[in-house]
């Protein structure tokens, strides 16, 4: 029997989040690897989402429409995906590995008793099972898992896994459906939000980047980094310390308190790379250091690495790419 | 406020790559020259918890679920200057899956007493799957609020920061909650004192069995409800063993790593 796969979109305020169009990319994929239809899933958003969402080629896209999910509470969003999951019993559910499905997809996969593989970053058939894989301590390692028995199974799909390029446009729109819905409970009223940048960073987006660390001393030597970051067609990113310092503004932070980054290539400069930072770049195609530690663990999960006193490599790669030019 | 912290012993992430072993017949990574620390995302929660207690008062229970060698991390913990200690010894702890370990955890929670905030960190170093809070909130019954930044308690409750995809926010809860703990500026765990290192060795420590629990049978243990299976664990194709470029002098050394990241920018293109 054909399988059917839903894909969950994120959203806010009428825009997808980025990893929204990757899970698009990632649920195409896997249906037709098992042999499947794939469907969006669009909590609140208007008409105008909705089409944007079925201009990918979908078999359907289900719209969740109710006040109580404008904005997001886990109870009402576990409320409207739990009574369409258990009413439906869809094969697969995937969710982009968001802060906020880290918040309710938990719950959510307790209540419909669907089994949760969490930061995937590709999956495979091997005879008739789907394995999932997905990286370890830090990316050193990869594991790959089988699901046990039978019934749903959720998977959250790790930033950048999955290029959003990849994703195929429909021919003819895909058909928009309204979702039954029953009682839907907001459980959570916010008091305050706190944008952490002013939107105009959105270092997600990045195909390079050159990471920040401590070991750059402080603001005044960041003149030969931004100027790395210019030839490269880079955006600068910084590790925590360099943002509590002040020497950055918050919006340049990656890490487990701040944007979780994939680009291309990742070149860390003075960064030892402690798991608190590799959360939110181990998604990061390649990773290139510059570091006076040559046991720093940063080059455990880099392809390439320079070790040295970055005040005095930085500038001279800067005059090196420029000969190259 | 009676607080409960789970806390997590792992292989310590930073160790190289290059001094991983994996056991293919075990499918597990082999400790090897690896230290065995406690997941920094738990000591984050620990560190959380003790300011709570500082300023709201109340007592601080800490819970691990491992082999002997576990005893290490509620140590430290009790040296951190938590109130209790509790173990429940498992020697196929590690292998665990998050369904299986929140079941545990759950049902020592439920021996140990009733509690009014539970924490967990945000992921572990080691699987980094980031579930268990999620999954125990659903076995206890109760809230559960991700990626915590900042708690307080205030007359509703508690005033919980959260981080979500844009920034923060701030939202009141009634305990009792489950809440798992990022790590922010605040959080930097302390160093016990050495003196408060010895004393912990003296504190009392207690010791639950899966039996003591009600798991020991195999159709209520854990593994009966877990959902999934390591197929196989790997060294990533994409291999990452750093290659530091090396030459005669720096000039040589640099062109060399300039020509591999300009032809890596070359590629994003």
């Amino acid at each position: 029997m054909a399988k059917s796969i839903w894909i969950v979109m994120q959203q806010r305020e009428g825009k997808l989040h980025r990893m929204s169009r990757e899970a698009i990319a990632a649920g195409q994929q896997l249906a037709a690897m098992v042999g499947g239809t794939a469907s969006a899933v669009l909590i609140a958003g208007d008409d105008a989402l909705a089409a944007e969402v079925a201009a990918y080629e979908l078999e359907a896209v289900k719209v969740a429409a109710s006040p109580a999910l404008v904005d997001y509470t886990p109870g009402a969003f576990v409320g409207a995906l739990g009574s369409a999951i258990a009413a439906e019993r869809p094969d697969y559910v995937l969710f982009p590995h968001t802060y906020q499905s880290v918040d309710f997809v938990p719950r959510l996969s307790q209540e419909v008793g669907a089994a949760l593989v969490p930061e995937t970053i590709s999956f495979e058939m091997v005879g008739d099972e789907v394995i999932w894989k997905r990286p370890i301590l830090g990316g050193k390692l990869q594991s790959r898992v089988r699901v046990k028995g039978e019934g749903t199974v959720f998977a959250t799909l790790q930033s950048g896994a999955f290029p959003v390029d990849s994703a195929a446009a429909a021919t003819t729109p895909a058909a928009v459906q309204a979702m039954a819905l029953g009682d839907l409970v907001a459980d959570r009223e916010i008091l305050g939000v706190e944008q952490a940048g002013d939107d105009e960073v959105d270092l997600t987006k990045a195909d390079i980047i050159v990471g920040v660390g401590r070991g750059v001393g402080g603001p005044d030597k960041l003149g030969p980094l931004e100027e790395l970051a210019e030839r490269l067609g880079a955006d600068i990113g910084a590790s925590r310390p360099v943002i509590d310092n002040g020497w950055l503004p918050r919006d340049r932070q990656i890490g487990s308190s701040g944007q979780t980054v994939a680009p291309k290539l990742y070149l860390a400069v003075g960064i030892s790379g402690a798991i608190q930072h590799q959360v939110g770049m181990k998604g990061s195609s390649c990773v290139v250091a510059i570091n006076k530690d040559k046991s720093a663990p940063i080059f455990g999960i880099s392809q390439y690495g320079l070790v040295g006193d970055l005040h005095e490599l930085v500038p001279a790669l800067n005059a090196a790419l420029a000969e190259s030019e | 406020m009676n607080i409960l912290v789970c806390l997590k012993q792992i292989l310590d992430p930073d160790i190289p790559a290059r001094d991983f072993r994996i056991d293919p017949e075990r499918r597990e990574a082999v400790r090897g020259s690896a230290d065995l620390v406690t997941n920094i995302f738990c000591e984050n929660a620990l560190e959380t918890a003790l300011q709570l207690r500082s300023t709201s008062g109340g007592t601080i229970t800490v819970l691990s679920h491992g082999s002997e060698d576990t005893e290490d991390v509620l140590r430290k913990a009790l040296a951190m200057k938590a109130d209790e200690a509790a173990l429940v010894l498992d020697q196929d702890a590690e292998r665990a899956d998050p369904l299986q370990a929140a079941r545990v955890l759950a049902a020592a929670i439920r021996k140990l007493g009733s509690f009014d905030v539970i924490m967990v960190g945000r992921e572990s170093g080691d699987w980094g799957i980031g579930q268990t809070g999620g999954l125990l909130a659903e076995e206890l019954g109760l809230p559960f609020i991700a990626l915590v930044e900042q708690l307080e308690v205030d007359e509703r409750g508690l005033r919980i920061q959260r981080q979500t995809d844009t920034g923060t926010e701030i939202f009141e809860v009634t305990p009792p909650v489950v809440i798992s703990i990022t790590n922010s500026e605040n959080n930097l765990p302390r160093i016990p004192k050495t003196r408060d290192v010895m004393k912990s060795y003296r504190k009392p420590l207690t010791t639950l069995s899966l039996a003591d629990l009600s798991l020991e049978d195999p159709s209520l243990s854990p593994a009966a409800g877990s959902y999934y299976r390591l197929a196989e664990i790997s060294i990533p194709e994409k291999e990452i063993r750093c290659e530091l470029v090396e030459g005669d002098n720096l000039e040589q050394r640099i062109d060399a790593f300039a020509r591999r990241v300009a032809d890596i920018a070359d590629t994003t293109r």
